[in-house]
């Protein structure tokens, strides 16, 4: 079973620092989090999917929805942490974000109220609402986006379909903005 | 618009696809400043549904390398069960990681489940489960799960096997007496069992810790 949550780790490994290295929040200096901040955030994400080895969710669609949810309340609390030290540092008499709380309080039960939505989830409900928002992309991208997601290149996509790699480009660009804005209304 | 974060994005699902495991960072930052955030999202898209591909054996190896990725395969050998270590080490080391003792775990799993005045003796089939001298496949699911959520770690790390099937004895074995020996302690242990379910004695307890 260890090798299998290696392997897991492994091939999931990308998708854990994508969904941290695209936190972002303006209380940050330059927004970002730093190369070593995104290492201690990655090993919070890890650890809570340990947490949960326990996860009902049987679908790769949940797990990264899940990652993704852990990403953001990790990033949540990194941020609360960072702006009570700075007004500490700057000696600021106001009470520091969040009181007394202490770090990580709030992920939990914003954590586990995601878990209960993931856990929520039947199987294949996610791939569903894939295809639901695939199918509600324009007709003129919606090919170009699903071959541009099965790994296709612009050049291939463009020989295909018969128009410009730049159409391509462009036809995809909108077209998945599309879809991300069906899922973020179904998510 | 600028074309550079399309092809960022074209490059990003091919290394995906080819197991390349692509660094997010790495791609984020190659994009002009004020594209950043539309990447980001193009990106997400494709991430949240994106086929699970193992990385190539040339990647793995650099994954190996990285000492974040390291950290992170370390948390799963601190938390992930190891079949080849006994249950009774497995619960013993989660007792001491959370910083109990057998009496204080014994009184805590005792009342979890309302059995006043119980505590102690849960606390000596503990010791039992932990010393290897009681067999965890005894243990019902409900108690490790309970025990994993006392102890502060997972309940697949606690889950007891399932019950073995019996072993025949031969007495050529080189370590049949030693299997003779457990076989005696077993008979003992049930006559013993015996005895406490004539006097009463068999509970609640040993529902939970003994397949009782």
């Amino acid at each position: 079973m260890r090798d299998a949550w290696k392997r897991l780790l492994a091939s999931e490994w990308s998708a854990i620092r994508f969904f941290v290295a695209r936190q972002r929040s303006d209380a940050l200096p330059g927004g970002r989090l730093s190369e070593e901040d995104r290492d201690e955030l990655t090993q919070a994400v890890v650890e809570r999917l340990l947490e949960k080895l326990h996860f009902r969710g049987d679908s790769i669609g949940e797990l990264r929805a899940f990652l993704r949810t852990a990403a953001e309340f990790t990033f949540k609390d990194h941020v609360r942490r960072y702006v009570a030290e700075d007004q500490h540092r700057a000696g600021s008499l106001d009470e520091p974000a969040d009181g007394d709380r202490g770090p990580g309080t709030t992920w939990r039960a914003e954590l586990d109220a995601a878990g209960r939505t993931i856990d929520a989830l039947e199987q294949g409900e996610l791939r569903r609402i894939y295809q639901e928002g695939l199918a509600a992309v324009d007709e003129d991208k919606r090919e170009v986006v699903e071959l541009m997601l099965a790994g296709w290149s612009a050049a291939e996509v463009a020989e295909r379909v018969g128009i410009s790699v730049d159409n391509v480009y462009q036809r995809n660009r909108r077209g998945l903005l599309q879809l991300r804005g069906f899922l973020k209304d179904q998510l | 618009m600028t074309r550079r974060i399309d092809e960022l994005y074209e490059e990003y699902v091919r290394a995906w696809h080819d197991g390349a495991a692509p660094d997010a960072s790495a791609f984020l930052d190659r994009a002009p400043e004020e594209e950043r955030d539309e990447l980001a999202d193009l990106l997400e898209t494709f991430v949240l549904a994106a086929p699970v591909v193992e990385p190539t054996p040339q990647r793995r190896a650099e994954l190996e390398a990285d000492p974040a990725f390291r950290r992170a395969a370390g948390l799963v050998d601190a938390v992930a069960p190891v079949p080849d270590v006994p249950w009774g080490e497995r619960l013993r080391a989660a007792r001491e990681r959370a910083g109990l003792s057998l009496g204080e775990l014994g009184a805590r799993f005792a009342s979890s489940f309302g059995l006043a005045g119980r505590e102690h003796r849960a606390g000596r089939l503990l010791q039992q489960l932990e010393d290897g001298e009681l067999p965890a496949a005894g243990v019902a699911p409900r108690a490790s799960a309970r025990l994993a959520e006392l102890l502060g770690t997972t309940v697949a790390s606690l889950a007891p096997p399932p019950p073995a099937a019996p072993a025949p004895l031969f007495r050529a074995e080189p370590d049949a007496a030693s299997q003779l020996g457990d076989l005696l302690a077993s008979a003992s242990q049930a006559l013993g069992d015996a005895a406490a379910d004539q006097a009463g004695e068999r509970d609640e307890l040993d529902r939970l810790l003994r397949g009782g």
